[in-house]
């Protein structure tokens, strides 16, 4: 039997494994206990996680729209 | 240079095996980290590798506080001085995740934007300001789970969002290997918002300092 996969990016990313990314991204560079005030991290790097991040986001808002999919 | 990965209540059991990972006592904490001579590479290899790390120490510890990526201190003396201060509240959080997990909800839905209020007097200003600090904290779209779940989350951690279509992030605290109820228990829509829950993960969200 064929199983059925994601139909979009996002979708991908917000279902199964990839859910995994968006919170490996999300847990470790938002949260966690912080031993320094501020984290010794490249700053562009940094927003370019970020900006991806927001991407995701966004492409699940056109993804999904407002009453969801199911 | 050291790089703080977790902090936990003592050193993991003798299945925990990985010679880069070393544990310094500060007071009653024993703190995981590795040895480095610059901060550690910010890309979804290193990311990956370090989620993997901390799963390994919490499969093999009751209790863990995962550090937030990027913790680098000098030595053990600045690793001391930087922790003494947060000693109690680390050890009150480490109370709370012992033998528990962290699973993620996210709430998608198109936002309404409420109407502007403009307050007249001061007592009304600070009235709506109160609304807004309680509403930033709780997660309306989610009450009609709130039964079903009561008995499976210990503790909650909220972060709403604004103008996109994630509203909410809700990080629960659930048992170890309540994973699967807590999934079962969570529907893929509730009155029209759309929901996604994933995990377990190790419990970043309750660390403190992290906003409840």
């Amino acid at each position: 039997m064929k199983e059925e996969l994601p139909d979009t990016p996002a979708e991908q990313i917000l279902e199964t494994a990839d859910a995994t990314l968006l919170d490996i991204v999300d847990n470790l560079l938002n949260r966690g206990v912080m031993v320094n005030g501020e984290l010794v991290l490249g700053v562009a790097k940094v927003d370019l996680v970020y900006l991806r991040l927001s991407l995701l986001l966004c492409a699940a808002d056109r993804a999904f729209g407002a009453q969801g999919r199911d | 240079v050291i790089d703080v990965y977790a902090v936990l209540e003592r050193p993991p059991r003798r299945d925990f095996r990985d010679d880069s990972v070393r544990f310094v006592k500060v007071g009653a904490l024993a703190v995981a980290c590795g040895d480095t001579e610059r901060a550690p590479e910010l890309s979804e290899a290193t990311l990956r590798a370090r989620d993997r790390l901390v799963r390994e120490l919490a499969a093999s510890c009751d209790a863990i506080l995962p550090a937030r990526f990027g913790s680098l201190v000098a030595d053990e003396a600045e690793l001391a001085e930087k922790l003494a201060p947060l000693s109690a509240e680390l050890a009150k959080a480490l109370d709370l995740v012992r033998g528990r997990e962290q699973m993620t909800l996210r709430v998608f839905g198109s936002a309404v934007v409420a109407a502007p209020t403009r307050a007249t007097t001061g007592t009304e200003y600070l009235a709506e300001r109160a609304r807004a600090a309680t509403a930033a904290r709780s997660v309306a779209e989610i009450a009609p789970l709130r039964a079903r779940l009561a008995p499976l989350v210990f503790a909650e951690r909220v972060e709403r969002h604004e103008g996109i279509a994630l509203r909410a992030t809700v990080h629960h605290l659930v048992a170890r290997g309540g994973s699967a109820a807590y999934l079962a228990a969570i529907p893929g829509t509730v009155e029209g918002f759309t929901l996604r829950a994933s995990g377990p993960q190790p419990p970043y969200a309750f660390a403190p300092g992290v906003p409840a």
